[in-house]
Formats: C-alpha cells, sequence, structure tokens
C-alpha cells in the first residue's frame, strides 16, 4: 500500500495536482471539493490500470459527499468529493466500470452527471420523483408488492376502516 | 422476413428473480442483434432501512440481502465495523470465517452448474450437481443449524465452534464429495456433447471483461485476475495456499471449468483450515457503540468482488453504509455476450454470470 502511495503522490507532484492521498485502516484516501483536479486524477488512476468498484454518496449538511472507491493493484484508494450544487462530471467515459454506481446516485440523491453517455435511471421507475432516499415511500406504493389494484382496494379499504 | 422484438421476462428467465430482456433479432430471426435490460422489479430500498437499525441488528438485515451469498453480507459488514473500531478479530475466527465462506462457495457454485445441466435439459446431470450440493447442504445444517442463512458471523468473531464430531463430519463430506467433482470436470473438459453445446457460447472477451470491470468467476473465464482472496487478503487467507483459475475463452464453458476448478481448490483450503485451526476464542466481546469513522473492506463472494463502505458518526446506528454486489458489476457484459448468440441461449448466458437480482437491487 506504501509503495502505491507514493507512486499516486509523486505522479500527482508531477502533473501540479495538489491532491494527495493518505493511509487509513488498509486503503489510501484523498479529498477535494475541486472536481477538476479529481478529474486530473481519476485519468491518471485510469492510466494505472485502475477499476471504479463502487462509489458511495450521502447528503452532508446542505450539499453531497461522493466516496469513489477504485481498485489499484489490489489497493482501495478512496477519494471523497465534495458537490454543492448537485452535479458532478461523469467520470463513465474514462470507467466504464463507474456508469451504473453513477446513474444509481444520480437517481436516489438528484445529482446531475455532467457527459454521463447514458444517464438514464438504473433501477427507479421514470414516475417516481429524484432525490427519493429523502423522502418516504410506503413499500407497496414503490415496487411490485402492490399485485394488483383488486389487491391493493382491499389494503386501502382496511386502512380507512381502521382509522375511521 | 417481419421483425420482431422478442420480450423475456420479467419473471423465469433463468432463475426465479424478474428480470425482463428486450431482444432485437437480426434479419435470421433466430440470433440477437442487440439486448436491453430493464430491472428494478425487487428495489427494496435495503441501504435505507439499514440506517434506521443498530450495528447489531444490521448483521440480521445484511444476511437477508441474498440467500447464496448470504454469509458474504454479514461477513464484510462486520469488516468493517471491525476496522472503524479497531477490533483485532481472533485467529480462530479468522481460520473459521474462511472455513464458512468456502463451503458456500461449493455450495454456491454447484447450484449454479445444475441450473446450467438445466438449461441445456440435461437431467440427469442436472440431478447429479444437486445431489452433491444437497451434501454440502447437510453440511451446513449440520454446524450453523440451517442451509443458507448461517448467522456465522458477529462483531468480532464468530458464532460457531467445531468440535472434533463436526470437524469429522466435515472432512467425511469432502472425502466422499471429491471424486464426484473430479468426475464432473472430466466431463466439461472431455464429454463432446456438453463441450458443443456450451463453447463459443456468450463470449465475453479479455479486453471488454477489463474494461467493464468485471468480477468473480466471470472475470476469471475471461483471463482477468482479481480473486480478492489472493489480491487484497483478508480473513486467514494470506496463510492458506491455493491457485486462482483461469481461463481465456470466455464463453460459457470456460465459466463453467472455472467454477468446477474453484470448487478443487474450496475442498482444498477446508481441509488447510481444518489442519491449521488454531486454539483460542472464537470471538471477542466488544461493545456495540462503533465510534465515528468511515471504512471499506471487501471479500470474494461465489459471484466475485463484495465490497462494503461504511461511515459512522460515533452513534448506535451507520451514518451511511453501501454495499456493491457482483451481479451489479458482471450485468453490463450481458450486451457484449449475447449479441450473434440465438435466442434460446439467452437464459443459459444469462445464468452463466451467475446473476442475484436480490442482491443487485437491494
Amino acid at each position: 500500500m506504501h509503495i502505491l502511495e507514493k507512486t499516486l503522490n509523486d505522479s500527482l507532484t508531477a502533473h501540479n495536482n495538489p491532491l494527495r492521498f493518505t493511509p487509513h485502516y488498509d486503503s489510501l484516501w484523498c479529498e477535494t471539493d475541486d472536481q477538476t483536479l479529481f478529474l486530473a486524477l481519476a485519468e491518471l488512476l485510469r492510466r494505472m490500470e485502475a477499476r471504479v468498484c463502487m462509489i458511495s454518496a450521502y447528503a452532508k449538511d446542505e450539499a453531497h459527499e461522493l466516496v469513489y472507491h477504485f481498485d489499484c493493484g489490489g489497493v482501495m484508494a478512496n477519494v471523497k468529493v465534495y458537490v454543492a450544487d448537485r452535479c458532478v462530471f461523469s467520470i463513465t467515459p474514462l470507467f466504464k466500470s463507474a456508469d451504473w454506481t453513477e446513474r444509481e446516485l444520480s437517481e436516489i440523491y438528484g445529482i446531475t452527471l455532467q457527459n454521463h453517455p447514458n444517464p438514464q435511471r438504473l433501477f427507479l421507475d421514470d414516475s417516481i420523483d429524484r432525490s427519493v432516499l429523502d423522502e418516504y415511500y410506503s413499500l407497496s406504493s414503490m415496487m411490485n408488492g402492490r399485485v394488483s389494484e383488486t389487491l391493493w382496494n382491499k389494503v386501502k379499504a382496511q386502512k380507512e376502516a381502521r382509522h375511521g | 422476413m417481419d421483425k420482431t422484438t422478442v420480450i423475456l421476462g420479467p419473471f423465469d428467465v433463468a432463475l426465479e428473480e424478474p428480470v425482463y430482456f428486450k431482444i432485437e433479432p437480426n434479419d435470421d430471426a433466430r440470433t440477437i442483434k442487440s439486448v436491453d435490460m430493464v430491472n428494478g422489479f425487487v428495489h427494496r430500498g435495503i441501504e435505507s432501512i439499514v440506517l434506521q437499525k443498530n450495528f447489531l441488528q444490521n448483521l440480521i438485515i445484511t444476511e437477508k440481502v441474498c440467500a447464496l451469498c448470504s454469509n458474504n453480507h454479514p461477513f464484510t459488514y462486520c469488516m468493517a465495523v471491525e476496522k472503524i473500531a479497531r477490533i483485532d478479530v481472533p485467529m480462530r475466527a479468522q481460520y473459521l470465517r474462511v472455513l464458512t465462506d468456502e463451503i458456500k462457495r461449493i455450495a454456491s457454485h454447484l447450484f449454479n452448474l445444475g441450473m446450467l445441466s438445466h438449461l441445456i435439459h440435461d437431467g440427469a446431470l442436472m440431478r447429479d450437481f444437486l445431489e452433491t450440493r444437497e451434501a454440502f447442504q447437510d453440511l451446513k445444517e449440520r454446524i450453523w443449524g440451517n442451509r443458507m442463512d448461517l448467522s456465522a458471523n458477529t462483531i468480532g468473531g464468530v458464532k460457531f465452534d467445531l468440535d472434533p464430531t463436526l470437524i469429522t463430519a466435515i472432512q467425511t463430506t469432502l472425502d466422499q464429495n471429491e471424486e464426484a467433482i473430479k468426475r464432473f470436470i472430466e466431463r466439461f473438459e472431455h464429454d463432446e456433447m456438453l463441450i458443443k453445446r456450451l463453447k463459443g457460447v456468450g463470449v465475453l472477451p479479455h479486453e471488454d471483461a477489463l474494461k467493464l470491470g468485471v468480477v468473480g468467476p466471470v472475470a476469471r473465464a475471461s483471463g482477468v485476475d482479481n480473486d480478492v482472496r489472493k489480491h487484497a487478503p483478508y480473513a486467514a487467507y494470506a496463510s492458506l495456499d491455493f491457485k486462482v483459475i483461469l481461463k481465456q475463452d470466455g464463453d460459457v464453458l470456460s465459466r463453467a471449468l472455472v467454477r468446477l476448478y474453484e470448487i478443487v481448490e474450496s475442498i482444498a483450503l477446508v481441509r488447510q483450515v481444518l489442519n491449521a485451526l488454531p486454539q483460542g476464542e472464537i470471538a471477542l466481546h466488544v461493545k456495540t457503540i462503533v465510534p465515528e469513522g468511515e471504512a471499506v473492506s471487501r471479500t470474494e463472494a461465489p459471484r466475485g468482488e463484495l465490497v462494503y463502505y461504511l461511515k459512522s458518526n460515533g452513534t448506535r446506528k451507520p451514518e451511511r453504509m453501501k454495499w456493491r454486489v457482483p451481479t451489479y458489476m458482471n450485468w453490463e457484459a450481458l450486451k457484449i455476450m449475447m449479441p450473434n448468440n440465438t435466442i434460446e441461449d439467452v437464459a443459459l448466458i444469462f445464468n452463466s454470470i451467475d446473476p442475484c437480482i436480490s442482491c443487485t437491487e437491494r
């Protein structure tokens, strides 16, 4: 891991990129709020034949944090990107392996992907609003568990009877 | 010839999970020009549910994400918690975690190969695979009291131990079934009918496998060596000797052979665990409050790399918990594998990635 840390940080220095990786547990971590620097770092990782394992997204205060998890020669290199305006450059043009995970974070958190080759919904139906993780949906109205109108009408009738 | 889009699904394409294929045929009306897939039928929002449960309750939730990989989910989740809490898991527990994972891998691979046999209408071969698997299902029931969800892991170790009787039962099961596995390999290597049916079907070239970032037996059948057990060893794998199985043809036959040879390696791993099982505790008695922090962990599930991200803010519940399952990475490869194959092979190719829709959609 320390060899990769040195290789990555030396390459960043050589490209005048101020980002740096530091070890934490058994993986490398790096943080930025500058998406241009992040894209340059992603290009560097692509040249090192890294692959995107996953992108974890979550809301933080009024903004979002995206953690990009790259496998680079068996070491996990994690890059945390702060996103203030619900808009992020897609890295799918660099890494095809980022396709699904970018589309998923887009549909769940309502984050717009710039330059994504196929920015369609991944799992959620188009009729469901963006940013659904911020809202409550009953399971039966969200998925096909609502088998038929006949069943659903009985459920609704029982609910109405219970609550008057 | 009139061209009609072929719709397969959403149910019973290969397994009993919902996925929906839209297939555009070539001019010959029997081979595939392109394929599109619609998914999302079993998206349950589990990543949201786990944020409402405490760290111990999430052991139960993660085990329910998937049946065949059910051990890997709590296992990988525990590893993430243990990293944040800086828990050193006892060595005996690390070995027992490997034993659990490898027995699950054997049973999972045998199930996939049984389904393959079913899809090529070889009932006798299917029966043989599932009978062999049944021995490992019985073994799981004997050790863990359950045949699918084993509840083997806990934060800081495992919940089970082996006594001499159980160790003998494991050794007997391995001894009694090793020959059957070798006979399966012999058939897949030399049976002309079987090879003719599976060779060249659903090819994923090496370059595409790399580009898509596919994992597990799908990657290894296309010559991509990314077995997490070897490249980022966890639990006791660094102390154990095993080979990463690689094939180069990237077709359905190669994926079946990778799984078969991996069963042989798993048997050898289980034997090594039994021979080298350290004495000592099986778990640490730890508090369930996890300090503030974040960690990433991963394991090699039967279908490939499983990744967990966990972020804790020092409360009893996670601030964010995300996981990515192997099928998630392998699904897009179907768009490379399927074109120019016959429409009747859609289910066979689909099964060859050992898909888990429940896992993927969460």
